[in-house]
């Protein structure tokens, strides 16, 4: 069994008076896809954001790649390989999917010392890597307003495997998808996952999280209330544990 | 003419505010208010600075409001200089009617009110200075004339006439003065082309395009000498020298002088700024005192000048100076900036 | 998985991604075709108008707001905008004229040997402009105010001062080294069209080819994307009001020399033609969308069109109702394309 990539242990966090978080465990191993599940106000989101260096936790540590990390910022864990992907918020429409893909890593060469961009080399490579991906996309050169809402996601995470991230947080990735394009998303996540990444898919969608996640973990009231191996559990007791009548941990 | 009685909406945002007064005479006669439209070019303040010499010399102080081209602006101004009791008000007012209001409340307050350059009709005035655009246009019409003459043997030839702001009452009056002459002679085609805002780039490219579509123009009068500087340019680009096209402004403007003495342009009619605010000085005593003014032919720094009594009050009107390499460099020209060393003596 | 997808489609894919292709290249180059047309009638209809000499006065004169509308271009694109543009041409032409002016104004700097008066005043000029677009990008990311209010201030302080700078005076008298400049000609044609050329093909290569052309674009479309990617999203954005005030500054002293000197209203309502000419030429006001070229279409056009106006027996006070329908109709053509675009692709 593959050792953890990323553990969480006893992260607590405050915002004034209020416990947002109250001595959280979690832990995501490479490759493994991770649904976190809970009621609004559970703790996601200030969770995903210590995983993503967006918040300090106030008290606990964090494990990452093997050794203690204290992120003071998003591009902190961006430079570690983890990574937020919330819906088109990284994705330029009004320009293409090659200029997307290569956001900030433009390939250039040196033009009587101007900088210019090798388009043709990074439009290859775009395509090679959305064809091994999986996505299905009609033109590489077309702009990201075009592509519809899964086509956009599936570049952001072959942007993702592509630039060498590790853990991939999506954030309500289904959210106003059509039928088929969960599906295609669903294909992406899974292909993604088999490259050895860690996906961490924050859903209130429990077949989505059933049909995807190798594990389940249910957040209430700012603790852990069930952390589960998906093929080991029911939407029955999932739902139990979202509303607080029923917990689980592993017996580890 | 000067840039000032040009719509330059806006364009005086930053030069405002008082620009001239003198500290009072200890047996001075009281103060006087000068409302001119804008500071956009130098006609105006020029001859409120040159007023101010003048009535400092018989005892008047004066103050300088200007309205930057805002009609309502000196409208309140002239309302507030209405409460502080001053012995007169020169108006050069940036629209004839909307100020007539105004104009009104200080005659009932028993303030004179006198109208510099810019000659309001419909009410009844204690004075007005005037140069006569229409008459200014008509001078510049008489040397077209004389100047085709000259260059080609007979009244004829073609004349591209390069307006200002379609919309100015000065560049509409002077094209009027000017038709007139024209239309006298049919041997003279002129073509008219406006400049919108007075806008000397807008100037350039007419005479560059107009010169390509009627390679025959014989003279080119354009409305200021302010904008002789582009259109100079523009036939310096086309590969003309000085002389080969006759030039003309309409107002006076330093620009056109400029081209004078470079020998791009033969002749400026200007308005004869000096003159204008020496006659309000000559009679300012006789205004002040109620005294009526009589009608008749004076002479003023030597410009024969005509006082009648008109619907809206005494009218001197002042003719335009002509402008040619010959006097280019003459006191009498505002252009050039030397103000006139004269004893203000009374009119009459 | 869907690889298998992909290869069963792949016909159909490349017919409508050319299909696609064709369409969007006539939508992007529709204002050429309009300008071709339109120049053509003006040919066949107005005397005089078909000649070589018009057409390069169309170019020449289309340098000034042709410039000031790659540097609104480059401001836009990147989700800006800049109103200040006019009133720093019209400084920089008032400082460079004055600079050199052997008139009554000007302070009649004549260093040895003469020709250095043009790089002296350039590098005043383009010094001017890049204090300029410091203070607007100062104002506008450092302090955050909107980037309209803030560049309208700037617009109408600067306007103000120039006409502060010499009491309102017109300055004149220029050496003949600087006027050569708006003199000369280069194999027939004159330079400023020349330099008008040159900077809409520079200011393109830029937009398309060099990291910091996509830059401006990712900006201008969506900010949070490009700095979740590490770019300086401020700076880029910092760099595009210095680039939109240098060159402004630049056509000034193009300006300067192309009227023999400044005048205190010089190059008023030419910020409201480049407006026209870069929405004419297809960069959207939202950010993000347009192509110098379209612009340089734009210019070419309303300049095509001045000129014709010019040439028209026509009166004058119908001259600006005129550009003010073309350039109306103009925007109801962008609507159409963005409508045509929205339907069919």
């Amino acid at each position: 069994m593959m050792s953890d990539l990323l553990q969480l242990k006893n992260i607590s966090m405050h915002f004034g008076a209020v416990s947002a978080l109250e001595g959280v465990s979690f832990s995501v191993r490479g490759g493994e896809v991770v649904a976190l599940l809970g009621d609004n106000g559970a703790g996601k989101s200030t969770l995903i954001k210590i995983i993503s260096g967006g918040l300090k936790p106030a008290a606990g540590q964090l494990f990452f790649d093997g050794a203690e990390r204290h992120f003071q910022s998003p591009h902190d864990a961006k430079l570690m390989g983890i990574e937020t992907v919330y819906q088109d918020l990284s994705v330029c429409m009004n320009v293409d999917v090659v200029a997307n893909f290569f956001m900030g890593r433009e390939l250039t060469k040196s033009l009587f010392g101007i900088p210019v961009l090798r388009e043709a080399e990074m439009k290859a490579i775009t395509e090679s890597v959305l064809r091994a991906g999986g996505t299905r996309i009609p033109s590489v050169k077309v702009n990201a307003e075009h592509l519809s809402g899964g086509q956009r996601q599936a570049i952001e995470l072959n942007r993702f495997v592509h630039w060498g991230g590790k853990l991939v947080v999506l954030d309500e990735p289904f959210a106003a998808l059509g039928v088929e394009q969960v599906r295609r998303g669903l294909e992406t996540i899974a292909h993604v996952r088999d490259q050895g990444i860690a996906v961490i898919i924050v859903t209130h969608n429990m077949t989505h999280a059933f049909d995807i996640a190798d594990r389940i973990v249910v957040m209430h009231q700012g603790r852990v209330a069930g952390d589960v191996q998906t093929s080991e559990t029911t939407h029955e007791e999932v739902i139990r544990m979202i509303t607080g009548d029923a917990a689980r941990r592993p017996a580890s | 003419m000067n840039i000032t009685r040009r719509t330059i909406g806006g364009l005086a945002l930053g030069a405002i505010a008082a620009l001239a007064s003198n500290p009072a005479f200890a047996e001075g006669k009281g103060k006087v208010y000068f409302l001119i439209p804008d500071s956009g070019g130098p006609f105006y303040p020029t001859s409120a600075k040159v007023e101010a010499k003048f009535l400092e010399q018989i005892g008047y102080e004066l103050t300088v409001l200007d309205a930057t081209n805002k009609s309502d602006l000196q409208l309140n101004q002239l309302d507030n200089v209405i409460n502080l009791k001053p012995k007169a008000i020169i108006v050069a007012a940036v629209d004839y009617d909307a100020i007539v209001p105004g104009i009104e409340k200080a005659k009932a307050a028993g303030i004179p009110v006198i109208a510099f350059d810019r000659e309001i009709k419909s009410t009844k005035l204690d004075f007005t200075s005037v140069a006569g655009t229409l008459e200014i246009g008509r001078i510049a019409g008489d040397e077209t004339i004389r100047l085709l003459k000259e260059r080609k043997g007979a009244i004829k030839g073609k004349v591209l006439q390069i307006m200002g702001d379609p919309g100015d009452s000065y560049s509409i009056s002077l094209g009027k003065g000017f038709a007139e002459k024209m239309t006298a002679h049919p041997e003279i085609s002129v073509i008219t082309k406006p400049t919108p805002q007075w806008e000397p780039t807008t100037a350039g490219s007419t005479a560059q395009d107009q010169l390509l579509a009627n390679p025959d123009i014989d003279l080119i009068f354009y409305h200021s000498g302010y904008l002789a500087s582009a259109v100079v340019g523009s036939l310096e680009a086309a590969g003309k020298k000085p002389g080969d096209i006759l030039c003309l402004d309409g107002d006076g403007d330093p620009g056109g002088l400029a081209q004078i003495r470079a020998g791009w342009q033969q002749v400026a009619v200007g308005a004869p700024m000096y003159a204008q605010v020496l006659a309000v000085a000559e009679v300012l005593d006789q205004i002040v005192n109620h005294q009526p003014l009589k009608a008749g032919t004076y002479q003023i720094l030597g410009l024969k000048s005509e006082l009648t009594e008109e619907a809206w009050g005494p009218n001197m009107k002042i003719p335009g100076n002509v402008v040619t390499k010959a006097n280019v460099d003459d006191p009498v020209h505002w252009a050039n900036g030397k103000v006139p060393d004269v004893k203000v003596t009374p009119l009459m | 998985m869907a690889v298998a997808d992909n290869r069963d489609v792949p016909g159909r894919q490349s017919m409508t991604g050319f299909s696609r292709t064709i369409v969007e290249s006539i939508l992007d180059n529709v204002v050429w075709l309009i300008l071709f047309v339109i120049v053509t009638a003006f040919c066949l209809f107005i005397p005089g108008y078909a000649q070589v000499g018009i057409f390069f006065n169309i170019i020449e004169q289309a340098t000034f707001v042709g410039i000031l509308s790659v540097g609104l271009s480059i401001a836009i694109i990147a989700g800006q905008i800049d109103l200040s543009i006019e009133s720093t041409m019209a400084l920089a032409a008032m400082l460079t004229a004055t600079l050199v002016s052997t008139g009554e104004l000007g302070w009649g700097w004549a260093p040895t040997p003469i020709w250095l008066v043009i790089p002296g005043t350039l590098a005043v000029a383009l010094t001017l402009g890049a204090l300029v677009g410091l203070v607007n990008a100062f104002l506008v990311v450092k302090l955050k105010i909107n980037a309209f209010i803030a560049t309208l201030a700037t617009y109408i302080f600067l306007r103000g001062a120039v006409v502060a700078f010499n009491g309102g005076g017109a300055v004149f008298g220029l050496p003949q080294s600087l006027r050569s400049i708006a003199v000369t000609r280069l194999g027939g044609i004159p330079m400023l069209a020349w330099l008008t050329i040159a900077i809409f093909l520079v200011f393109s290569f830029i937009l398309t080819k060099t990291p910091f052309g996509r830059y401006l674009y990712l900006v201008g479309g969506n900010p949070v994307a490009p700095f979740r990617a590490g770019i300086a999203v401020k700076r880029i954005a910092a760099w595009s009001f210095v680039l939109s005030s240098v060159l402004a500054a630049f056509a000034g002293w193009l300006l300067a020399a192309r009227t023999s000197g400044a005048t205190p209203n010089l190059g008023l309502g030419m910020l409201f033609e480049a407006f026209a000419a870069v929405v004419i030429g297809g960069v959207s006001l939202k950010g993000g969308v347009g192509r110098l070229s379209g612009v340089f279409a734009g210019v070419l056009l309303l300049s095509a069109i001045r000129t014709a106006i010019n040439l028209l027996s026509m009166p004058p006070q119908y001259t600006q109702m005129i550009q003010g329908a073309l350039v109306l109709s103009a925007m109801l053509l962008d609507a159409l394309k963005t409508d045509v675009r929205a339907r069919y692709l």
